[in-house]
């Protein structure tokens, strides 16, 4: 019971962390340029594109919560500043 | 083996356009150069093509645009021109930049078994950011001009002499300079906004292969 319980526990605290993630892509997004468009492999989005595929939680959505995800992990990482004093 | 270098450079839909005209300059510095550009531009981006040309002319140094996965690059229309385990013997001996998503993963391994002297190109897919505002003129796009110039430096310093491991080093170096300037208060906001595809490209960009290889 006690095991099944973590489980559970584990299990919704990975459904809130995606949910959190999701959110804060999104919020990115929303506040970017109109102007953007971004090519992705053999498709270009405009930034209501983007919204909506991250919205649906499809492929292209899970891909720009992808990049974006670890662009910000790579920045908290400091990893530019690693390549500038490379 | 010539110093020719073979450029495919399909333009059937809106990135493979930009593309198309970004790599007009790679084309003009080859010409200032004296070397011998075999263009296969729009439809004439196809396997027949593609073949008879690199079997006649042996170019050096191949530069592919177009889309692609892990196992093809394409070139018209999105039909393979190079496939793993197909045809990607016709890259051996030669030096060879994949502008294209995730052709370094398989593709570009296998070449280099193969006999591919060297093979830059990206593990995840490729990325460009671009301004609405400048799809008709894409030469003017300030935003897909710090994506495209980068990835240019590769075929231009090969053409210029320099070993594929420097090319690829001066590539990197230039996305980090218009990273860093992408971050900047300088850059505009659909600039800043793109930072992160810049990133991704610069992060997996590889070159496979023999680091030392020159045309």
């Amino acid at each position: 019971m006690k095991k099944q319980n973590n489980k559970k526990f584990i299990q919704s605290t990975d459904s809130e962390l995606q949910n959190d993630i999701k959110k804060l892509v999104l919020a990115r997004i929303q506040t970017a340029s109109d102007d953007l468009r971004i090519a992705i492999g053999s498709s270009e989005y405009t930034k209501e594109e983007m919204i909506k595929n991250i919205e649906e939680e499809n492929e292209v959505g899970k891909e720009i919560i992808d990049i974006q995800m670890e662009y910000l992990r790579d920045m908290a990482q400091g990893a530019i500043y690693k390549l500038f004093n490379e | 083996m010539n110093r020719a270098i073979l450029v495919t450079r399909p333009n059937h839909d809106l990135i493979t356009t930009y593309l198309f005209q970004w790599s007009q300059h790679v084309i003009s510095v080859a010409n200032k150069k004296g070397i011998k550009v075999l263009d296969l531009s729009g439809k004439k981006a196809n396997e027949t093509t593609f073949t008879s040309y690199i079997v006649k002319n042996e170019p050096i140094l191949v530069f592919l645009n177009g889309h692609g996965n892990e196992d093809v690059v394409t070139g018209y229309d999105n039909k393979p021109l190079i496939t793993a385990n197909k045809n990607e013997k016709l890259l051996e001996e030669k030096i060879v930049y994949a502008r294209s998503c995730d052709a370094a993963k398989n593709l570009g391994q296998l070449c280099i078994k193969k006999n591919t002297l060297a093979f830059i190109g990206y593990k995840r897919k490729y990325a460009i950011g671009y301004s609405q505002s400048s799809i008709t003129k894409p030469l003017r796009d300030e935003v897909a001009k710090l994506f495209i110039t980068p990835s240019n430096l590769v075929p231009i310093s090969l053409l210029k002499g320099n070993t594929a491991k420097d090319a690829y080093r001066k590539s990197q170096e230039s996305m980090i300079r218009n990273f860093s300037f992408m971050v900047s208060t300088r850059a505009t906001q659909t600039q800043r906004d793109a930072a992160p595809y810049l990133w991704i490209n610069r992060k997996y960009q590889v070159i496979l292969g023999d680091e030392n290889a020159r045309i």
